[in-house]
C-alpha cells in the first residue's frame, strides 16, 4: 500500500466536511456560545458550587451556634481552610483559561497539574477538615446540651472514644475520597498520563 | 468579532470535521465533540493574538479538546436536521456510482483504523495526512520535529497493517 493513496483519500474528506458544515442548520456562533461541557468547565462549576455551599454552611453554623463558647475556634479554623483551598482553586482555574490554546504537550501537563492540585485540595479538605470539625462538633454539641468542661468526669475515656471514632472516620473518609476522586477525575488522569508519557518518550528514543 | 470568527470557521471547517471524526466513533459523540470544539474555539478566540498561524491555533484547541473529550450520552447537538441530513446522504450514495461508493467506503475504513490508534498517535497521523511539515506538527504538539518523524514512521506502519487487516485492498 502506498502512502499517496492515503493522502488522496484524506483529501476526499473535504466534501464530507463541507457538507456537514453546511448542514449544521444554525449559526455557527450560536452553537459556539453554548455552555462548555469540558472537564475544566466542570471543575470550575464544582468550585463555584463548593464556594457557595461553604458560604451557606457557615451562615447556618453562625445562626445556630454563634453563642457557643467554641464557635470562635470552629469559625477561625473553617475560614482558614475555606480561603486557603476554595479561593486558591478558583484562582488557578481562572489562570488555566488558556489551557486549550497551548501546544498539546504543555496543555496535557497543565491539565495533570490542575487535576493533582484539585485532588490534593479534596484530600486536605477531607482528611483535615472533617476529623477536626467532628471533634469540635462533638464538644460544641456537649456544651450546647448544657454540659461544661468541668463536668467531664473521665477526660481520658472521652479522649479515647474520640480518638477511635476519629480514626474510623478518617479511614472511611480516606476510602470514600479516593473512590470519589477516581470517579470524578480518574479516567482523565490515567488517559492524560498515558498520552503525556508517550509524548515524553522521545528522550528515550532519540 | 462574530463575523471574523464565522469566516475563520468556514475556511477551516475541515479541521474540525476531521479531528471530530478521528476521536469519535459514533454519530452522537461526533456531534458533541464537533460542538465542544466550536465552543472552545469561541472561548479562546478573544485571546488569540495572531502570533501563531490561524490553522495552528485551531489545531491546538481542537486537538486539546479532543484529547480530553469523553463520551456524553445526555447532550446532543440541537440540530436534528443534521442527523437526518447525514442519513439522506448515505441513502443517496446507495444510488451513486460504484466509484463514489468505494471512495466513501475507503474514507470510512480509514477513520475506523485511525480510531483504533492511541490518542496521541491519531493527532500525529492527522497532522501528517493534512500535509503539515514535521516542524509545524512539532509546534502544535510541543515535541521535537525529530521525534515527530520517528513517531510518524511507526504510526504509518501500524495504520497500514490495520488497513490491510480490515480489507483495504479489496475496496
Amino acid at each position: 500500500m502506498e502512502e499517496f493513496d492515503l493522502g488522496a483519500i484524506w483529501k476526499e474528506n473535504e466534501e464530507g466536511a463541507n457538507a456537514y458544515y453546511e448542514g449544521l442548520g444554525e449559526d455557527v456562533v450560536e452553537i459556539a456560545r453554548r455552555q462548555s461541557s469540558s472537564v475544566v468547565q466542570r471543575m470550575k462549576r464544582n468550585a463555584w458550587i463548593e464556594l457557595l455551599a461553604g458560604i451557606l454552611l457557615w451562615a447556618g453554623i453562625f445562626y445556630w451556634f454563634k453563642d457557643n463558647p467554641l464557635f470562635g475556634y470552629l469559625a477561625g479554623f473553617g475560614l482558614i481552610i475555606y480561603l486557603g483551598t476554595g479561593v486558591g482553586l478558583y484562582k488557578m482555574l481562572i489562570r488555566f483559561r488558556e489551557i486549550n490554546s497551548m501546544n498539546v504537550f504543555d496543555s496535557i501537563t497543565a491539565y495533570l497539574k490542575l487535576f493533582r492540585k484539585s485532588y490534593r485540595r479534596a484530600q486536605l479538605l477531607m482528611y483535615v477538615l472533617l476529623p477536626i470539625g467532628y471533634t469540635l462538633g462533638f464538644f460544641m454539641g456537649f456544651l450546647a446540651a448544657g454540659g461544661t468542661i468541668d463536668k467531664i468526669q473521665d477526660p481520658w475515656k472521652i479522649g479515647l472514644i474520640l480518638s477511635i471514632s476519629v480514626l474510623i472516620l478518617a479511614a472511611f473518609i480516606w476510602f470514600t475520597t479516593r473512590k470519589y476522586m477516581y470517579w470524578m477525575y480518574g479516567q482523565y488522569i490515567d488517559e492524560l498520563q498515558d498520552i503525556h508519557d508517550n509524548l515524553k518518550e522521545e528522550e528515550l528514543v532519540l | 468579532m462574530e463575523e471574523t470568527f464565522k469566516h475563520i470557521i468556514t475556511d477551516h471547517n475541515g479541521i474540525l470535521y476531521k479531528i471530530a471524526r478521528s476521536y469519535a466513533s459514533e454519530q452522537a459523540d461526533f456531534d458533541d465533540l464537533y460542538q465542544e470544539i466550536l465552543v472552545q474555539l469561541w472561548q479562546s478566540f478573544p485571546r488569540f493574538e495572531g502570533k501563531a498561524k490561524v490553522s495552528t491555533w485551531i489545531y491546538r484547541v481542537a486537538l486539546n479538546t479532543a484529547l480530553t473529550f469523553t463520551k456524553k450520552k445526555k447532550r446532543k447537538l440541537a440540530t436534528s436536521q443534521v442527523t437526518a441530513w447525514i442519513a439522506d446522504t448515505v441513502e443517496d450514495s446507495a444510488s451513486q456510482l460504484a466509484f463514489e461508493k468505494a471512495q466513501q467506503k475507503r474514507i470510512d475504513l480509514l477513520y475506523l483504523c485511525i480510531n483504533e490508534l492511541a490518542k496521541e498517535e491519531r493527532a500525529l497521523i492527522l497532522l501528517h495526512l493534512e500535509g503539515k511539515s514535521y516542524e509545524e506538527s512539532a509546534e502544535i504538539m510541543g515535541i521535537t520535529s525529530n521525534y515527530v518523524g520517528v513517531k510518524i514512521m511507526r504510526i504509518k506502519k501500524r495504520l497500514f497493517t490495520l488497513l490491510s487487516e480490515k480489507g483495504y485492498g479489496g475496496i
